[in-house]
């Protein structure tokens, strides 16, 4: 960015107790920006993003004023990719002879045809690629002036640099009927939004749509946590604005405090978790750089994945006396006690889990010593939000039962103390739908493969190979993970979770996926293949530079196809598994069956 | 079953009409599973479930045969046949269900899993490592003592699967031989001569478990190919014998 924007940025409102000098010279502010931050211009209608797209970028309005809305399930006219339908039973069975002989086949439409049959496929959506167009798709250009300034409506992910000419917008054709029926919440200049996503690394809780002519100015969240971390005037303002915002939905979720809010309004619920947040701390521990650090371990010869611990900063030592209650805002922790010179893995929390209850209730009641009997450690990168234990106390404990079913600290892995280390040190826990195979079984039959791409118009989407711990290995098939870092950066918004909360499916939207490769590249379980795709004849498609264009692929849980995962059905010997690795109950007793 | 076959004598029929056509039934239902398999597609019930009611009723289809054969050898071109082609697929099914329970905890015994497909590339691998390490032996030994003994006696052996059947019934004797080969070689040579030997050793130590893993995954697989073809010739013998049954049963119920 011109330095004359620089400055320009550093000027606003929101931005003015950010003092320069309070960086470091080998961070400079003004660095920040420069690298961070992007000016970004909208037009009434135009969607900044959308609820559930994988944002990680912090909007400080300039001018004008956005709309904001929650749909929870997808809604038509708002969302524009849907999840596919799914399919009937002669649709289904009809695959049989529909699938392709050609691998990869997609159906390709020239430049030619697009134009021709434009105003039929003008929608709301985009494409980039210029011989395969699909449904419901266009393609918009934007002006880029003399400034590097985007200064026509472009969506654009938060990776892409101003400078690039396809910037591509979402809009909505029917901003009035939206603000009828959807009766949205307003943000006007100077305000800002999007910093849940971006300290969070959340999907966005809301859809956001320019209400006016806009110009905003759109900060990474590198650059956010950068600014956070030296500017305590800043960090003040944001932290309020996620307390206000996204700490109560934390706090409301979290298992430990639903005994509290069971059987009291709405009004004294907001009250007593106002009461909660007030005095929570947020905290960040570990960087969500973690996919670097994790691929340059297991590259190393001997697996390196071992040596992870020695690289993740505790959050709690065992021993140490319990100051607050740990509550797990988004992330991954690792459980660990001292075994001599090491440290053992007993177990891990993720999203709401807490840790330190147990040490509370014991020095409540006057049985323990209130120190912790574990340490923690993050996993890559983790949100904690700090309870003091006088809140505890006062609010927590009294509405617990005497022997609260409160999830456990350590979930009990006895008997299986090396899978566990197994699973924590090569992140397999992060998984909601990690394919596993018990070797004792399988018969190498590839009967699952088979079926994959039964389903999958003749491409298996998984490779029936992985690491593996004693005789359960772990397939390389996408495990459509709690903390999906494949969505950071895509700059279509093409790999996207499902928009029906209860499921973590993540989905490639094949036609606005431009290859760019940017989630095979951050899947850090190498679990997405590139595919140069072909039409109906065998030969690859390719662009005006004659390049073939590709696809990012992967496993979509059989999305669409009745009955569930293939794969899982088609296992003769009971040896494959999709399991969620949080619901550890079901994984041993799979293991143990 | 045998109170309906009970009742259908008593009603004055050839009770091995009745379990005829039970065991066609029963032969059908078996082979629809091969069907289902062909159409993952559809929820047409997990095949860890039709796996199980597949072995359930194969055994008790073997018990009707030896009950519509009256435990006996048939005679004639056409029964023979049927017979002989249900007792193929009789026992391969249970070869095979015995394999699909003891392979797999066997090749637990490997290093390192490694899909089937992918042998042939490790083994070239090896071979080539093999064999550059004889050849690099020629001028740093300035001997042709290792490349002689590798063209000799590891060279075949790299070279493709080699000691199936000893696999199979876990005998170590083809690698063993090699490795005491070696052994006796090691006397011979200096330190650089004994590393590049004990480099060669590590090579036939990994083709062998390659082999190892090759002939245990080949049978893990293998048994389908008598066990499928064989159950459609079954079918179609088994409509002819039908055919020939009503033909020549003179009006026979």
């Amino acid at each position: 960015m011109p330095e004359a924007l620089v400055e320009k940025v550093l000027q606003q409102p929101s931005l003015a107790g950010v003092k320069p000098e309070d960086f470091p010279d080998d961070l400079p502010l003004r660095g920040i920006i420069a690298n961070d931050a992007r000016f970004r211009h909208f037009s009434r209608g135009d969607v900044l993003f959308r609820q559930g797209d994988y944002g990680t970028s912090l909007f400080i309005l300039v001018e004008g004023s956005v709309c904001g809305y929650e749909t929870g399930v997808s809604d038509p006219k708002v969302v524009t990719r849907g999840r596919q339908a799914e399919r009937s039973w002669f649709g289904a069975l009809s695959q049989l002879w529909r699938n392709s002989p050609v691998p990869e086949f997609r159906k390709a439409v020239s430049a030619q045809q697009q134009a021709d049959s434009g105003a039929a496929l003008a929608d709301r959506a985009f494409v980039v690629a210029p011989t395969y167009v699909g449904r419901n798709r266009r393609k918009i250009s934007a002006r880029i002036d003399e400034m590097g300034m985007v200064s026509s409506p472009g969506y654009q992910g938060p990776d892409r640099r101003v400078g690039s000419s396809d910037m591509m917008v979402t809009r909505m054709d029917n901003v009035d009927e939206v603000i009828a029926q959807f009766d949205p919440f307003e943000i006007k200049a100077p305000g800002m939004f999007g910093e849940i996503a971006a300290l969070a690394r959340a999907p966005r809780t809301a859809t956001i749509f320019a209400n006016s002519d806009v110009e905003a100015i759109e900060l990474r969240w590198q650059g956010v946590r950068d600014i956070r971390f030296w500017c305590d005037n800043f960090r003040q303002d944001i932290d309020r604005l996620y307390r206000e915002r996204g700490q109560i939905a934390h706090l409301r979720a979290a298992p430990v405090f639903r005994k509290l809010l069971a059987g009291i309004g709405e009004k004294d619920q907001e009250k007593v978790l106002q009461k909660i947040a007030d005095v929570t701390q947020f905290e960040t521990y570990g960087g969500f750089e973690w996919t670097d650090q994790f691929q340059r371990h297991m590259s190393m010869a001997d697996g390196g994945s071992h040596r992870m611990i020695e690289h993740e900063p505790v959050i709690a030592h065992e021993g140490h006396h319990v100051e607050d209650l740990l509550l797990i805002g988004r992330g991954f922790a690792r459980l660990s006690q001292a075994v001599d010179h090491g440290e053992k893995t007993v177990g891990y929390l993720t999203t709401n889990d807490c840790f330190g209850l147990e040490e509370i209730k014991a020095a409540h009641r006057g049985e323990g010593s209130a120190r912790l009997t574990h340490s923690l450690r993050a996993i890559g990168y983790v949100d904690i939000l700090r309870v003091p234990v006088s809140i505890v106390e006062e609010l927590v404990l009294p509405a617990l039962d005497e022997d609260a079913g409160l999830p456990a600290v350590a979930e009990s892995f006895s008997g299986h103390e090396s899978l566990m280390d197994f699973l924590v040190d090569n992140r397999i826990i992060n998984g909601t739908a990690t394919m596993i195979i018990d070797n004792n079984r399988c018969v190498n039959c590839d009967d699952c493969v088979r079926a994959c791409a039964s389903t999958h118009d003749g491409n298996p989407r998984f490779v029936r190979h992985g690491n593996a711990h004693l005789n359960l290995m772990v397939a390389n098939a996408c495990m459509h993970c709690v903390d999906p870092v494949c969505l950071i950066g895509c700059p279509t918004g093409a790999i996207h979770l499902d928009p029906d909360d209860q499921k973590k499916r993540i989905t490639i939207d094949d036609t606005t996926c431009i290859g760019c490769a940017t989630c095979a590249q951050s899947c850090p379980y190498n679990n997405i293949r590139m595919v140069e795709v072909r039409d109906a004849d065998g030969e690859f498609i390719v662009d005006e530079k004659n390049s073939p264009i590709v696809k990012a692929t992967k496993c979509d849980l059989c999305e669409g196809q009745l009955g569930g995962p293939a794969c899982v059905r088609a296992c003769p010997h009971d040896a494959l598994i999709r399991v969620d690795m949080h619901d550890t109950v079901s994984l041993l007793d799979w293991i143990d069956r | 079953m045998i109170y309906l076959q009970t009742d259908y004598v008593a009603a004055l029929h050839r009770s091995q009409f009745f379990d005829g056509w039970v065991l066609l039934a029963g032969v059908l239902f078996l082979a629809f599973f091969n069907v289902r398999k062909k159409l993952p597609m559809l929820p047409l019930g997990s095949a860890r479930n039709w796996t199980r009611i597949h072995v359930y009723t194969g055994y008790f289809v073997i018990g009707i045969f030896l009950l519509h054969t009256n435990m006996s050898l048939p005679r004639g071109g056409l029964d023979i046949g049927l017979w002989v082609v249900f007792v193929i697929v009789a026992l391969s099914g249970l070869v095979g269900l015995a394999i699909s329970r003891i392979m797999p905890l066997r090749l637990g015994d490997a290093r390192e899993r490694i899909l089937l497909e992918r042998i042939p590339g490790f083994r070239r691998k090896l071979a080539e490592d093999a064999a550059q390490i004889a050849e690099q032996s020629v001028s740093a030994e300035k001997s042709l003592t290792i490349s002689s003994f590798y063209a000799d006696t590891v060279h075949g052996f790299m070279q493709r699967p080699r000691n199936f059947w000893g696999h199979i019934f876990g005998s170590r004797r083809a690698v063993n031989e090699i490795e005491m080969a070696i052994d006796r070689l090691e006397r011979y040579m200096d330190d650089k001569g004994t590393e590049s030997l004990e480099r060669i050793r590590e090579c036939v130590r990994a083709k062998n478990d390659l082999d190892f893993q090759y002939a245990n995954l080949i049978l893990l697989r293998g048994w389908l190919f008598f066990h499928i073809p064989a159950t459609y010739s079954l079918i179609l013998i088994a409509a002819v014998h039908v055919l020939a049954v009503f033909a020549f049963s003179s009006g026979a119920p």
